[in-house]
């Protein structure tokens, strides 16, 4: 020690860990492991793993949506036109299915229907809402408002939105679906997701997207509401609640 | 040397298993999933320099906590992390589950060495904030007005300069080509990328006066802004006079580095400019003090 020029203080300063209560660290860090596994364990095991879409018909949009209702023609020339404001490669990593159809009615009005539906409502593969994707891609985002819809006789918690691009005024509507609820907010979209995870479940999600070239945004926007109402009447009774979320026990 | 005697290494292993355990996992996911992507690419540069500061800071750390008592806050935070990280890895929210390795080493440290040692590795276990992924929402809501703002500095820089250029919300119009600012020219990850090598960069530094360590970390925010706008400018110009595949092909990587280096730069320069003016400020007191 002292060739060393150490004293016995320098040695505590060394070795910090207390050599007299060995047994006591020891159960200290048995207690801290064990915790670690177990949480691990928790971790993995609360983890929902069954697809809420499995335990359902498949769902098949072009199938489920008919190409003509009430006073509404598909206008197959024009529906390739669709704008996404998402690039492709994008809309098929997050979705299992997509739907973009023009429709046209008696009076040359034309309506551009977009359905988004992915099986895996989880973190990455999470709804895109217009008002992020729209401006994103150069859109701006002139006005955005909560708005209701009734669809027969059910009420639907939807937004309005209008955006432009130079020349172009694109008023929207949309409303999205978790599982079977009616979401509209990310944290409502989060708690929905939580309370299929406690029951072991991935909920599926859609949103629906109703939106026409307009710059009489007012007039758009009723003849949005009037084809929604439309649309939901022409989709099959049996299927028509997973477009409205409307849970399966009403 | 290492700073680590094996005997130590020993005392660790419990807590090291564990550790694995947890994050062996969460690791692999992050490497396979979004730290694979372009826009969260400082996620694993900022976990290898935190795990490099925790290293260097070891031998002192020891040092600071020798003696001292451990702290039973540790425990509190150690079941807190616990709980943030089972919510977080079942239910697939990776704020909390990425968030909760940070409140897990604070607790760990608390619980093993004491608060002496957590004031030592402070800034590692800060600095490990930067490699946590943030909700999706909270990215768009910020990212959005930043694009906004970039491009509208761009289009007016470019506009001085005499380009025949306009504007259109995100998308640029430059000659016959049009930019979209996409999220990851200007978005929230390359400030915070920014940010944290700024931080970084003080630390290595490691400067004694407040007002140039307080005042870089304020300037950070708008140097991240200026390098945005300095790589936009920079792409705008290589499309302009080379074309589109010039723009999209290897020149827009060049792009990401002309940001990083100008904004290295604009540090280096802000940092050099406080010196001069603290320098000044102090020639002044000590001449009106000798008066």
């Amino acid at each position: 020690m002292d060739c060393n020029g150490l004293s016995h203080f320098d040695v505590a300063r060394v070795l910090p860990v207390p050599q007299n209560e060995p047994m006591k660290l020891v159960l200290k860090d048995i207690v801290m492991l064990v915790s670690m596994l177990l949480s691990a364990v928790l971790g993995y095991t609360l983890h929902p793993r069954i697809f809420l879409a499995d335990e359902l018909p498949p769902m098949d949009l072009v199938a489920m949506v008919p190409s003509s209702f009430g006073e509404w023609r598909e206008d197959a020339n024009l529906s390739a036109q669709v704008v996404n404001p998402e690039q492709q490669t994008l809309l098929d990593k997050i979705y299992s299915q997509t739907l973009s159809r023009s429709y046209v009615n008696h009076d040359g009005y034309r309506v551009m229907l977009s359905i988004a539906y992915g099986k895996n409502q989880t973190k990455d593969t999470q709804l895109h809402k217009p008002e992020i994707c729209y401006p994103a891609q150069g859109f701006k985002l002139l006005s955005q408002k909560p708005i209701t819809l009734n669809l027969l006789g059910n009420v639907v918690r939807a937004t309005r939105l209008e955006t432009e691009l130079g020349a172009r005024i694109e008023p929207l509507i949309y409303w999205t679906v978790e599982g079977d609820r009616n979401t509209t907010t990310a944290i409502s979209m989060r708690l929905a997701e939580l309370s299929y995870a406690a029951r072991n479940r991935i909920p599926d999600g859609m949103l629906v997207r109703i939106s026409s070239i307009d710059k009489a945004t007012d007039m758009a926007n009723q003849i949005q509401r009037d084809f929604a109402s439309d649309l939901i009447a022409a989709i099959a009774p049996a299927t028509r609640r997973r477009f409205l979320g409307i849970p399966t026990n009403d | 040397m290492s700073p680590i005697p094996k005997k130590q290494l020993l005392a660790w292993l419990p807590v090291i298993v564990g550790l694995l355990v947890l994050y062996g996992p969460s690791l692999y996911d992050l490497f396979t999933g979004i730290w694979s992507s372009d826009e969260q690419m400082h996620g694993p540069i900022v976990l290898g320099i935190s795990l490099w500061l925790l290293y260097r800071n070891w031998a002192t750390m020891e040092v600071a906590a020798s003696g001292k008592q451990t702290s039973a806050w540790g425990g509190a935070i150690f079941v807190f992390a616990l709980l943030l990280y089972a919510v977080g890895r079942s239910q697939e929210i990776l704020f909390f589950e990425i968030g909760s390795s940070v409140w897990m080493l604070m607790a760990l440290l608390l619980l093993k060495r004491g608060l002496s040692a957590l004031k030592v590795q402070w800034f590692a276990l800060f600095f490990m904030l930067f490699m946590v992924p943030l909700p999706v929402t909270i990215v768009d809501i910020v990212t959005m007005p930043m694009k906004m703002a970039v491009s509208y500095a761009a289009e007016h820089v470019l506009f001085w300069a005499g380009y025949p250029i306009g504007r259109s919300g995100v998308v640029l119009q430059i000659g016959q080509y049009m930019l979209l600012v996409a999220d990851a020219c200007a978005g929230l990850h390359t400030l915070l990328t920014l940010e944290s090598l700024g931080l970084l960069y003080l630390n290595l530094v490691r400067r004694d006066s407040f007002f140039r360590n307080v005042g870089l970390a304020v300037l950070i925010v708008p140097i991240s802004f200026a390098a945005n706008v300095i790589r936009v400018v920079t792409l705008s110009l290589i499309t302009y006079h080379f074309g589109d595949a010039a723009g999209q092909g290897f020149l827009h990587g060049f792009a990401g580095i002309v940001l990083f280096l100008s904004a290295l730069l604009l540090i280096i320069g802000f940092d050099s400019g406080l010196q001069w003016l603290e320098s000044l400020r102090c020639g002044q007191s000590a001449s009106s003090s000798a008066e």
